[in-house]
């Protein structure tokens, strides 16, 4: 399941990371991670930012998360994202302890008229699902297959990286609880007398919610 | 997770049940009680091996796997064959707890993870004769009208209160589920109520519309295919 998460980041701040990173090289040639002490400083502070975002927190159940990467796209690149090793050791995550690569989130830079090309590829259980979403929007996923962006045809792509570990450690559960979750918001949302008559509904759902979590959360 | 079922046996089942009960014999209720239970046991039934018994069974059966409520909130993967049970004055069943395995000496073993009884006459004809449910923690009265039943987990101390006055008839049986766990049934029951709740919002041939009910029935058959024994 791909969680897309809107307004994770204001569009002006993402146009000051990308304006203060415009020059950076890649830390490898041809990869699109840039690498200097600059934007691994940004990505630490970006994990902490994200990891106190309340919607962030209910969509992803994160355990734990490691820093961004900022990522750079030019002209003519591709980029078949690499399987993640099962657990980012500690030095690599940024931070005090490793993180199990449950999740990938990739948080979108510039807006998507900036470039062409560079739909996000994600290989889900159905089949290949592409996104190319709003600045400051973010998409999850699950790391457990092979993801592709595809190539650049014009200008520049810009987004953050990161893993995140999960409380949930199944998909299938993480799944479960999304669902019954948004069923629940959805609940909130309705006229004061539908709301009266799904009084009942809505206590069910919250205590299948609460044990399934609980029954589930690896803390 | 305890639940009632209003209904389970239509009116002219419930005549013809009762009308094939007439006048029939009765045998000790002991026959099929083991270890403790025996000793506390104070009820007739009709033989196990009788045709009637056999043929009053498969009726209330049917009648249960037409019930969508029961389907979906048992789950039942075997349901075992029903005693026809009187509780005539002075008779009464003690504090128990029931076998967990029903069948092993005939020789075709069943998990009991439900129990169901099914009220085949009504509270007015007969004082006492209540089931005390969870009898040493937190004790329920059940009393139910004739072709309601009630259902509960296998597994609690339980019992049937002294008849005074009348008889007291019912069918009484024990249910292997597709999901062993209490607590994950539970957790079904709950899906499956606020499925159902939403689903009240629209008329039944736009169903597939309701965003809502479409995702819980999603999230049910999920979870039930991570749980599901096969």
């Amino acid at each position: 399941m791909i969680i897309r998460l809107t307004n994770l980041m204001k569009p002006d701040e993402a146009a000051k990371i990308v304006a203060s990173f415009e020059k950076e090289t890649h830390g490898t040639p041809g990869q699109p991670m840039l690498d200097s002490d600059a934007t691994r400083r940004v990505g630490a502070d970006m994990r902490k930012a994200v990891m106190q975002i309340g919607g962030f927190s209910v969509a992803a159940m994160p355990r734990r998360m490691s820093d961004f990467h900022i990522h750079r796209m030019d002209e003519g690149m591709s980029h078949a994202i690499p399987i993640d090793q099962a657990v980012m050791g500690a030095g690599d995550a940024g931070g005090d302890d490793p993180v199990r690569t449950d999740l990938r989130i990739t948080l979108f830079l510039n807006p998507p008229v900036e470039y062409g090309g560079g739909e996000l590829a994600v290989n889900v259980s159905t089949g290949i699902q592409k996104l190319k979403m709003n600045v400051g929007d973010a998409a999850i996923y699950p790391a457990n297959d092979y993801h592709f962006v595809e190539q650049i045809t014009r200008g520049a792509r810009w987004t953050a990286e990161a893993a995140i570990q999960s409380i949930i450690r199944e998909e299938e559960q993480r799944t479960a609880l999304t669902e019954i979750w948004s069923v629940m918001n959805w609940m909130q949302t309705v006229p004061q007398e539908t709301a009266d008559q799904l009084g009942p509904s809505y206590r069910a759902l919250k205590r299948a919610h609460s044990n399934l979590h609980r029954y589930w959360a690896d803390v | 997770m305890m639940f009632q079922l209003k209904g389970a046996l239509s009116p002219e089942e419930l005549t013809e049940i009762n009308d094939a009960l007439e006048g029939q014999g009765y045998v000790d209720g002991r026959e099929t009680a083991a270890n403790a239970a025996s000793l506390v046991k104070r009820n007739v039934q009709l033989p196990v091996g009788s045709e009637l018994r056999a043929r009053m069974s498969q009726k209330i059966e049917q009648a249960l796997r037409r019930n969508q409520m029961f389907l979906w909130l048992a789950m039942p993967k075997q349901i075992g064959p029903f005693h026809l049970t009187r509780y005539e004055e002075t008779h009464t069943y003690g504090d128990h707890v029931d076998n967990s395995i029903m069948g092993l000496q005939a020789g075709a073993p069943m998990r009991a993870d439900i129990s169901m009884t099914v009220f085949l006459n009504n509270p007015e004809d007969y004082d006492g004769g209540e089931l005390i449910m969870n009898s040493r923690v937190n004790p329920q009265a059940i009393k139910l009208p004739a072709g309601d039943a009630i259902v509960y987990p296998t597994g609690e101390f339980h019992r049937v209160e002294p008849v005074t006055r009348g008889v007291r008839s019912v069918a009484i049986t024990w249910i292997q589920s597709i999901i062993r766990d209490t607590h994950q049934r539970q957790i079904l029951t709950d899906i499956w109520t606020a499925m159902d709740g939403v689903s009240k919002l629209t008329p039944e041939d736009k169903l597939d519309e309701n965003q809502a009910y479409r995702s819980l029935s999603k999230t049910h058959w999920g979870l039930l295919r991570l749980w599901a024994e096969s």
